[in-house]
């Protein structure tokens, strides 16, 4: 085997091993073509191609009632162990609303209090909502009820994707609030461009995630159409 | 969520109806319509998300790892014959895919 063809296979292996659950069959679909490709060269940009597989993080598709009920349980199994996280969650955002509240009242120049008006605007509700999520796990359907689990993963997908659910409208708000007030409070600091990075980070983090809940629910709902 | 529509998912569509009922390998997707694995994969994997293409797993010899195999559903073949059909006539005068059999 020449140099080549041993690092076209290589890179495929590469693939294979670290693509997600939802691309594993895609990447070791691709990695087998390769052994058809007489030219080594081509195979080489056979399998670099194959490394945009990659890029994209996919779940392990749910296409059948058994894949969906595994996938709703999984579900509702983390939603009743959230309890720590999500009271984690609350509490910080608490001690950030009072800590910008302070800083609020001890502030000297308007400019600084107009930054740390929006902080406190933009914490706040994020406090009230995270506190509500976190007395939410007692919803959690039981163990031997799968239809009803099915039901509560549903609407959990459905909340998270819409764009009219308070959970969508309360993020879009506080984190349109927060990079502000962060960019008025520190203006005057070249690292505070750190928090600028941070926030798009999230916002393109959270478009990645929303989109994986999507292709999630439209998996879904064929599942159980297929089933009516 | 709706399918993104491009130059290049019409013509891997336009490939799978010159064949419409047979499996296809990733390879020779590539080759007929020149497309790299890179950007061919991702389309594959965004028509088998919304369901319009199915995959299967051919097994060639005992003892080798089978190959990845590619065929439209039904629903795949309705949606690729309304995209290809809707596929605007190029400056020339001539359907961007005249000759394809279509």
């Amino acid at each position: 085997m020449s140099f080549v063809r041993g690092a076209a296979e290589g890179i495929s292996r590469f693939v294979v091993r670290h693509a997600s659950p939802g691309s594993k069959e895609w990447a070791a679909g691709l990695a087998r073509e390769a052994d058809f490709i007489e030219s080594d060269w081509k195979a080489l940009t056979w399998s670099l191609g194959g490394v945009r597989v990659l890029f994209h993080y996919r779940e392990a598709p749910v296409r059948s009632m058994a894949e969906l009920t595994k996938a709703a349980e999984k579900y509702a199994e983390t939603q009743r162990h959230r309890f720590g996280t999500t009271n984690a969650i609350w509490i910080t955002n608490l001690i950030q609303t009072l800590t910008w509240s302070i800083e609020f009242f001890v502030a000297r120049s308007w400019q600084a209090r107009l930054g740390y008006s929006l902080l406190v605007l933009g914490y706040l509700p994020l406090t009230v909502y995270s506190l509500m999520q976190s007395r939410r796990e007692f919803d959690v359907p039981d163990r031997f009820d799968p239809a009803g689990m099915i039901r509560y993963y549903k609407a959990g997908l459905e909340r998270v994707t819409s764009l009219f659910a308070p959970s969508f409208l309360i993020y879009a708000y506080s984190y349109t609030l927060i990079p502000v007030g962060l960019g008025i409070v520190f203006w005057r600091y070249h690292w505070s461009l750190l928090f600028d990075l941070f926030w798009v980070g999230v916002a393109a983090l959270s478009f990645q995630k929303r989109q994986s809940n999507l292709r999630r629910l439209e998996q879904v709902d064929a599942v159980l159409s297929d089933r009516r | 969520m709706k399918m993104r529509r491009s130059p290049q998912t019409t013509l891997v569509l336009a490939e799978f109806l010159k064949s419409a009922q047979e499996w296809r390998y990733g390879y020779d997707l590539s080759r007929d319509t020149g497309l790299k694995s890179g950007t061919l994969y991702p389309i594959l994997m965004r028509l088998a998300e919304h369901r319009l293409l199915e995959t299967s797993w051919e097994t060639t010899e005992e003892g080798r790892p089978p190959r990845h195999l590619y065929r439209l559903t039904q629903e795949g073949l309705r949606y690729a014959r309304e995209q290809v059909s809707s596929v605007p006539v190029a400056a020339s005068g001539e359907p961007a895919f005249e000759g394809m059999g279509l």
